[in-house]
Order: structure tokens, then sequence, then C-alpha cells
């Protein structure tokens, strides 16, 4: 009698194809085999798992949210007790780092997103000086470099105290798909580099731009393009403004 | 331009004399091909069926069979149990020559079947009957739990397999110590 364990590679594949998101994961569960074999397969042999939203938020714990309207994963991932969460059930993880399994889960999650996200949210809400997760960013980074695929989402939204929190994500979102970038501070208040944000193909395609902090370092010829942007200046130079005026004053007889 | 136009003039005397309610025959006869399954029941399929089978299909092109000679030589399948092939052979004559539809309903519900008719198929590289078979094997777990998808697809628990691993690994040391006993005792 034929076991579906003995099929070959190739029939398998084309079974777990036909899955969803929700039976790869158990079936990954159900023994070692099945998870080596899933965990080896190629990303573009993993069903589209056509989430319409995927969300982290980092504070003293990170927090993944993602799923359709229908259906929402919540998955804590706690530092203090080094345990992962999903739905509220608790596993505590003797004897991994917590950060590294949170990126992991990510990573998996990723890769079964071939539709285009409505949206994707990073906050990090960590203090520069007070960092729960120092490596964060260089974990996620490699992650993403393995990755080697950007993300499609409509809305990208992230919150960050630097530009280069912001330049860790903004990258990886497909400059195809991205219409709508918003930019959170960790304070209103906050000023923030952007020579390099303004230079990214994301910046410059999306279609509308929101950034609820004081922007430093950038020109007006950077934001003269969108049809709608946020924006806050400490200080606008006579020349800037002259420019801005003369750019709307084109824009509003058209 | 001129030659296609010499073609259609040289082939329009010939049309009178087919009758017209013939026209809608096939022009060369249909050629026959013989398999059989483990059970050595022997099936005549015909090549337009067989066309499904990228591995038959390439067989009967190198092969350049007669008729007689295709009689003569049926092809094996010794790894295929005969109501498997049989299975195959009806799908093959019933989407002869048809654009295959999206879904097929008509597999077999018994698991164990399935399994051999996937593996067949896969062997026989009958693209389109394979889809509908792995679809209908992944449709058998999807939604189910860890537990119930280990009994569907009848998948040993990782212990299972280690302790059938480690009988193998007996079984075959006992067999070679035995080698080496029944050796020693010929070289006495």
């Amino acid at each position: 009698m034929s076991s579906i364990i003995e099929m070959p590679e190739l029939v398998l594949e084309n079974i777990i194809e036909f899955l969803d998101f929700r039976s790869v994961l158990t079936l990954r569960q159900v023994c070692r085999d099945f998870r080596n074999f899933i965990d080896d397969l190629n990303d573009l042999k993993l069903p589209d798992s056509k989430f319409s939203s995927i969300s982290w938020i980092v504070k003293n714990d990170i927090r993944m949210k993602f799923g359709t309207d229908g259906r929402l994963y919540r998955f804590v991932y706690s530092k203090s007790d080094n345990s992962r969460s999903l739905n509220g059930k608790k596993a505590v993880l003797e004897n991994s780092n917590i950060l590294d399994v949170a990126i992991r889960d990510l990573e998996f999650v990723l890769k079964f997103q071939k539709s285009t996200l409505r949206e994707f949210h990073f906050l990090d809400h960590q203090l520069s000086n007070n960092l729960t997760f120092p490596n964060l960013h260089v974990k996620l980074g490699s992650m993403f470099k393995k990755l080697n695929r950007k993300i499609k989402t409509g809305v990208l939204s992230m919150e960050s105290d630097s530009q280069s929190g912001f330049m860790s994500i903004l990258p990886i979102a497909d400059a195809e798909t991205l219409e709508t970038l918003a930019l959170f501070p960790l304070d209103v208040n906050m000023d923030i580099e952007m020579d390099e944000i303004v230079k990214t193909e994301q910046w410059r395609k999306a279609k509308y731009i929101f950034c609820n902090f004081y922007a430093l370092n950038m020109k007006v010829e950077d934001m003269c393009d969108f049809p709608r942007l946020y924006l806050k200046w400490l200080s606008i130079s006579a020349r800037d403004l002259d420019f801005l005026k003369k750019v709307l004053n084109i824009k509003l007889k058209n | 331009m001129s030659s296609t136009e010499q073609g259609t003039s040289s082939a329009a005397p010939a049309e009178p004399t087919t009758a017209p309610e013939s026209a809608a025959a096939p022009e060369v006869p249909e050629s026959f091909y013989y398999v059989h399954g483990k059970d050595k029941v022997v099936h005549k399929v015909s090549a337009g069926a067989l066309q499904h089978s990228a591995l038959i299909h390439g067989m009967i092109s190198n092969l350049g069979y007669t008729e007689e000679q295709a009689k003569a030589n049926p092809f094996p399948f010794e790894n295929i149990d005969g109501d498997i092939l049989q299975m195959v052979v009806d799908w093959c004559n019933q989407h002869k020559g048809k654009p295959t539809p999206p879904e097929d309903t008509n597999l077999p519900k018994q698991k164990e079947k399935l399994f051999d008719l996937v593996l067949a198929v896969n062997y026989l590289e009958i693209k389109e009957l394979l889809t509908y078979c792995c679809k209908q094997v992944a449709m058998m777990v999807k939604g189910k739990s860890p537990e119930e998808i280990r009994e569907i697809w009848m998948i040993p628990t990782d212990a299972e397999d280690e302790a059938a691993e480690k009988e193998a690994k007996k079984r075959a040391g006992k067999e070679a110590a035995g080698e080496t006993a029944a050796a020693a005792g010929d070289a006495k």
C-alpha cells in the first residue's frame, strides 16, 4: 500500500500547492519529514496565503498580527518569560532566542504572501536609549536579504525615532504596488533627517505621503510630485517658499 | 504564396470524390497500442487516448510500430495494479482529444486507491490527471488537525518511524550476522 510519505517530491509539491496557509502550518506539525520538506520548499511552491494585512508592533514585547478580515492570527513574543502565544494560547520556549523566533515566524508568513497586501504596519516603539530588542533591525535586515523578495503592499505605515529605523523597512516594500506611505515618529515634536528616505524609489512612486514629524534635510523639490502630502517643517527658506508657491500655482491652474 | 495556391487547387479535384458526411471522420485510420499492468490483462488503447501520457506518447513516437508489432508487444507496466491501470485507460479514453475540464469529481473515493492512482499517473506522466488527483489528496486534509491528517494520510508518528527504522536496522544486522555465520560454516 502506498503511503503519502513515499510519494515522489514533485507529487508532494503539487499536493501542497493546493493547500492553504493554515493547512500547511498544521501539516508541519504532523511529522518531522513533512516539517523538513515544507521548510526546504521553494516559496513558489507554497500556496498564496492571500492575507490582507500584516503588522508588527515592538515595545516591551513583539506583537505580530496578520490574516484576512475573517481570520486573524495574533502572536505575542514576550522576552520577560521567553514565551510565544498564538491567539491567547501561550507556550514557553526554553532555549530559543525570542527575537529569532519572532523573525523566523515573520519570514514564514512572508513566504506565503504572494498577492498584494492591503496594509503592512511596522511600528517600533522602542526608544534608542532603552532597547528591549537591540539587534532587531540587524536581524530583520538579514532575514529580508535571505527572503530576497519585495513585500507587495498598498499601504506601508511605520513608526520609528530615526531615519535609519525607517530605512530598515522602506526599501523592502515593492515600489510598484505602494500607494500610501505613512511615517510616524515616537513623538510628534521630533525631527527626523530625510535625505536618504527621499532618494528611495518607494518615496518617489508613492501617491500619498504622510509624515507626522519635523522633516529635516530635504528639498522642496522632493515633495512636489505627490497628489497628497502631509509634512511638517521647522523652518522654510524664502527661496523654497517661493518655489512651492509657483508649483502650487501651476497645479491649481491645471 | 503561389505554392499554397497550387496546394489548394490540387486538393480541390479530390473533394467531390469524398462523400460530405465522411468528411468529419478522421483522414488517417486510428492506430492502437496495447498495455498491461501487474495482472497481465491487456488493454487496447488508441494512440489518441494515449497522448495524455507523456511517457507512452514518447515510447510510441520513437518505436514506429505497425499494427501487428504493436499487438505482439504490449507495454508492460508491472508496477501498476490492474484495476488502477483500468482507471487510467478509462480516463484517457474519456478525455481523448477533448480539452480537460477544470475539475474531475470522478476519482476514487477510497484513499488507498487514490494514492496508487497518483503514483501510476505520476509514473505515466499524465499531467492533467495528476493535478486532479493531487487536488483531491490535498482536499482530504484541508482544515483538519495534525492528528486527523496523520490518520487520513496514514503517516506514522516520528516515534513509530524511528522504531520501524531501528527494527529494519536490527533485521539487516541479523541477516548480515547470519550470512557471516553461514560463510564461517562453509569455510569449516
